[in-house]
């Protein structure tokens, strides 16, 4: 019996015991190796070993306790459960959570991508320093990479519930972030940034992710300030995925339902964006190392289209939204003390009708975002709109520079209309996958001083 | 063999007094943690860590007119820091058994590439310091009996929920969010350290959206304390909604801020967020062993006007980010980082100290045990100046006050930026129309001489702050103030 059977098998024993009906777990165990290197010495190695665990407790009136711990000894677990238990007198009977119909359903059959062995933190430190190594001797103005980090997590997802549902699944991932940093007499600090993953440390593209966050500093050091103003914008994957991540109460129904969401239940069907954009949550995308194959209710995931040629077609769910608003299941559930909704794996695309052509070269003048940045802060995402410092490029006559420091302000429903091409290419990202989005103008705010 | 035999009945003894910790952080683990500290010594490691963590947290949401939400949560766990030279290795594990807590070690250990001593060598344990325990010094052993139910809780947020309901105009939803945060924390370490803490955290957000056609206005307003049991219970229903009311009227109907250059008048208290990101965090080690910081090495010469001084501590009462001892032990300390425009200090946690040679500050913190502490802020605020607010708001012909400020966030180059959440011009020296959409965005070395006037009436305000190390609890806090000029990012 391995940890997690372990666990299960002590849950239903308490539960018996402290005669709790109705109940479910769900949880993940964590292992976690990480390095990061600085100046040719390993700067700091780090291991975690991590479990947490959420029980519900369902009370005979329909309300639901919940309780979470990281100690899974018998006292801690049977703790969590009284706990749950207690709390289910006092929480609310109105929108309580029930047992996902498809929790006991079969789960996608997909060919997931092969996990390596652990790797050592020796591997990992020699490899990083090489990458270093490698990324500072690219240019004399290199001068440091001040954050970076490479790591091998091992991860078990777990969901169980009373009525006979179990649902498990491990997952492995590998991940390079170099954030470096240029600088040359007398002009500002630049940084560019690259993140790979993969699923295991062998299929990790290290030499991309090198290549990229060089190309990128080195593209920011003749940098020039850009005149406030309105100009035509392109978002970058990554971008554009940031973006609409801050803004998804668009389509999440739990928000939607309680009156936190720029959308209502009834705007299903409504053209929301461009004629160009679809969008939808994409699990099982090949390029996501996650790949998770249930939510937290144990509900199988599955691709579900939330935009399709600028048209609202569907929200993402979790058991009680859906039920509540009559609506299929999506998959998309997050337990907590409330459930909440989640997207995995966003993918954007190119409706399949659209037919503009635009290239970056051949533009007059326009601002390409490739990094936003202090979304928390930037973002007011009840009010629609966004102020947010980026790093990105100014192109004229189809020659790129650097700009020096600037915001990119906008609506984000007036901008989904404003979007007048979505390019072929597809860049899948860790966060998802999506091409670069070129809206007809926004505010730009250059630093004039 | 009678040594053999006293090793095994120590380490017997150890592995019994480990599995009496759930009774309680302190003299029970004073057996384990010497051994397993020297054992770490043994090994070849320059300097051991324990940091034992046990938390118990409540999360409350009550949303229009309901209680949405109660989420109680416990955790315990363990990290643990090996040093060789300025190299260290860090574990951490939610098994504090005698058995997990040495699996840590040797996984700690073996990063650095050492091993335990073999069973049977005699290996002298390491002598710790006499408990210094905060939470009976301090009387913070009774805070829990003290804290109210979650009864009286929910009770108390439905009334002041309906109290914004009530005052908030074009309401389309209101709710506030409750967090209590009881951590009780014990670090051993090989220089000889064995101190106890409980700290109690507690804050509440309240928010609203307000819509009326295409006008949308959200606001939000948060409290937080340190220590006081009963908090929650404090907080002033018709102070909070009178608050949200007026700042989404204000807001409801305001035109976008266009975007350029303007003077800008920060308000206190929470304005203080501007010095957090902008200086605050670029006078941390973690960012001086790296040379990010434009002031890394300007110890002891003018960085800002002569008109600002700065303070980051861990002893003022009930502020958010008070601490009896940080998480590497170390006692509170009250750190003078800015005096008259010169720098006179960075904070310092013990490797952010070893590598910078800048001495040790009580800055080390962490946001649980899965962490490795490092060099953080406190409570920071910009001291006093002898102007009144008025007198700075009237020096500015056409500018901006920033009434209430938003988040932020800096980078390693020193850009800095954060979101205004409420803003009015300023026209001939008097406050006029709201205006929304704000952004600051500027350099740190850029903007620090530019704070030109300090008034006289310096606030503090609750925060949190996510760097190298976790969310910890912050205060910001800072007199209104005048900077000479400021990007300000807009429409």
């Amino acid at each position: 019996m391995d940890r997690i059977e372990a666990l299960l098998a002590s849950v239903h024993r308490l539960a018996g015991s402290l005669d709790i009906k109705k109940y479910d777990l769900s949880g993940r165990v964590s292992e976690d190796i990480s390095v990061s290197v600085q100046g040719g010495r390993v700067d700091q190695m780090s291991a975690s070993d991590s479990i947490v665990v959420l029980v519900r407790v369902w009370h005979p009136s329909g309300a639901v306790g919940v309780a979470s711990t990281s100690d899974i000894s018998e006292g801690g677990l049977e703790t969590a459960l009284a706990m749950a238990r207690e709390v289910s007198t006092q929480a609310p009977r109105e929108d309580a959570p029930i047992f996902s119909p498809e929790a006991t359903a079969a789960l996608a059959d997909v060919e997931r991508p092969q996990a390596s062995e652990p790797v050592t933190a020796g591997l990992l430190a020699e490899t990083l320093l090489s990458v270093e190594q490698r990324v500072l001797s690219a240019h004399p103005a290199m001068q440091s990479i001040p954050y970076n980090g490479l790591s091998q997590q091992t991860t078990t997802s777990f969901y169980l519930h009373s009525e006979g549902a179990t649902r498990r699944q491990k997952a492995a991932r590998c991940s390079l972030y170099l954030y470096p940093k240029a600088e040359e007499v007398g002009r500002r600090g630049r940084m560019g940034n690259a993140v790979r993953q993969a699923a295991s440390f062998l299929g990790l593209d290290i030499d991309g992710c090198v290549e990229e966050s060089v190309q990128k500093v080195l593209s920011h050091l003749d940098y020039e300030k850009i005149p406030s103003g309105r100009y035509g914008v392109v978002f970058s994957p990554s971008a554009i995925l940031a973006l609409l991540g801050a803004f998804s109460n668009l389509w999440n129904a739990r928000h939607i339902l309680d009156q936190k969401s720029l959308s209502r239940p009834e705007d299903i069907g409504k053209q929301i964006a461009s004629p160009c954009l679809s969008l939808s949550d994409y699990p099982l995308h090949p390029y996501n190392i996650r790949m998770p194959l249930f939510d937290g209710e144990g509900t199988p995931t599955r691709k579900t289209p939330i935009i399709s040629d600028g048209q609202l077609v569907s929200f993402l769910h979790c058991a009680n939204t859906a039920t509540v608003m009559g609506q299929p299941l999506t998959g998309h559930a997050v337990v907590g003390a409330r459930v909440s909704v989640d997207a995995h794996y966003l993918h954007l695309q190119r409706a399949q009708s659209a037919a503009s052509e635009l290239s970056l070269e051949s533009t007059d003048d326009l601002v390409y975002v490739d990094k936003l940045t202090a979304l928390h802060a930037g973002t007011q995402a009840l009010q629609g709109s966004f102020s947010l410092p980026f790093d990105g490029w100014r192109y004229q006559r189809g020659e790129r520079r650097s700009i020096e420091a600037a915001t990119v302000a906008g609506d984000i429903l007036p901008m989904l209309k404003q979007i007048v091409h979505i390019s072929h290419q597809e860049k899948a990202l860790p966060s998802g996958a999506a091409a670069d989005v070129w809206v007809e103008e926004l505010s730009i705010a250059g630093s004039e001083s | 063999m009678a040594l053999q035999v006293e090793i095994q009945r120590a380490e017997k003894l150890a592995a019994h007094q480990a599995s009496q910790i759930y009774e309680a952080f302190g003299e029970s683990l004073r057996v384990p943690l010497t051994r397993l500290l020297g054992w770490g010594r043994a090994a070849g490691a320059d300097f051991v860590e324990f940091f034992l963590e046990r938390r118990a947290e409540l999360n409350m949401a009550v949303e229009n007119g309901q209680v949405r939400s109660i989420s109680p949560s416990l955790s315990v766990g363990v990290g643990v820091r090996v040093f060789r030279g300025h190299q260290d290795g860090f574990v951490s594990s939610n098994d504090v058994s005698w058995d997990g807590l040495r699996r840590s070690l040797e996984q700690a250990l073996s990063m650095l590439g050492l091993v335990l001593p073999r069973g049977g060598r005699w290996v002298p344990d390491v002598a710790l310091e006499p408990l210094r325990d905060y939470a009976v010094l301090r009387e913070k052993e009774g805070w829990r009996a003290q804290m109210p139910s979650i009864g009286e809780i929910c009770k108390h947020l439905l009334s002041v929920e309906a109290a914004i309901t009530k005052e908030v105009k074009y309401r389309q939803f209101s709710g506030i969010n409750a967090l209590q945060d009881w951590q009780e924390v014990l670090v051993a370490s090989s220089d000889g350290i064995f101190a106890r803490d409980i700290r109690l955290h507690q804050t509440a957000a309240a928010n609203a959206l307000c819509v009326d056609g295409a006008h949308r206005a959200q606001v939000a307003e948060r409290e937080g304390n340190f220590g006081h049991p009963r908090f929650l219970l404090d907080l002033d229903r018709e102070v909070i909604a009178t608050a949200l009311a007026e700042r989404a009227g204000h807001l409801l109907y305001a035109d976008f801020v266009q975007a350029g250059e303007y003077p800008v008048v920060m308000a206190n208290a929470f304005g203080g967020v501007i010095f957090h990101e902008a200086c605050g965090h670029l006078l941390e080690t973690t960012q001086v062993e790296k040379k990010t910081t434009p002031f890394w090495d300007k110890k002891g010469q003018a960085i800002a006007n002569e008109a600002l001084t700065a303070w980051d501590e861990g002893l003022s009462e009930g502020l958010f980010g008070s601490l009896d001892m940080d998480d590497e032990g170390m006692p509170g300390q009250r750190t003078l980082l800015i005096e008259d425009g010169v720098l006179r200090n960075f904070l310092a946690d013990r490797l952010g100290s070893q590598k910078t040679g800048h001495p040790r500050t009580g800055s080390g913190r962490r946001q649980d045990h899965s962490f490795a502490a490092a060099s953080r802020m406190r409570n920071t605020y910009i001291g006093p100046g002898s102007h009144t607010p008025e007198e700075v708001i009237a020096s500015v012909d056409h500018g901006l006050y920033c009434k209430k400020l938003g988040g932020g966030s800096v980078g390693a180059t020193g850009d800095f930026n954060f979101g205004v959440a409420e803003a009015w011009l300023i026209e001939g020296g008097k406050i006029t129309r709201p205006v929304k959409g704000a952004t600051l965005i500027g350099t740190a070395a850029g903007i620090m001489p530019k704070i030109s006037m300090c008034a006289d009436d310096i606030g503090t305000a609750p925060g949190f702050c996510g760097s190298v190390s976790g969310r910890v609890y912050v205060t910001v806090g800072q007199p209104h103030l005048r900077v000479e000029q400021i990007t300000v990012g807009g429409r």
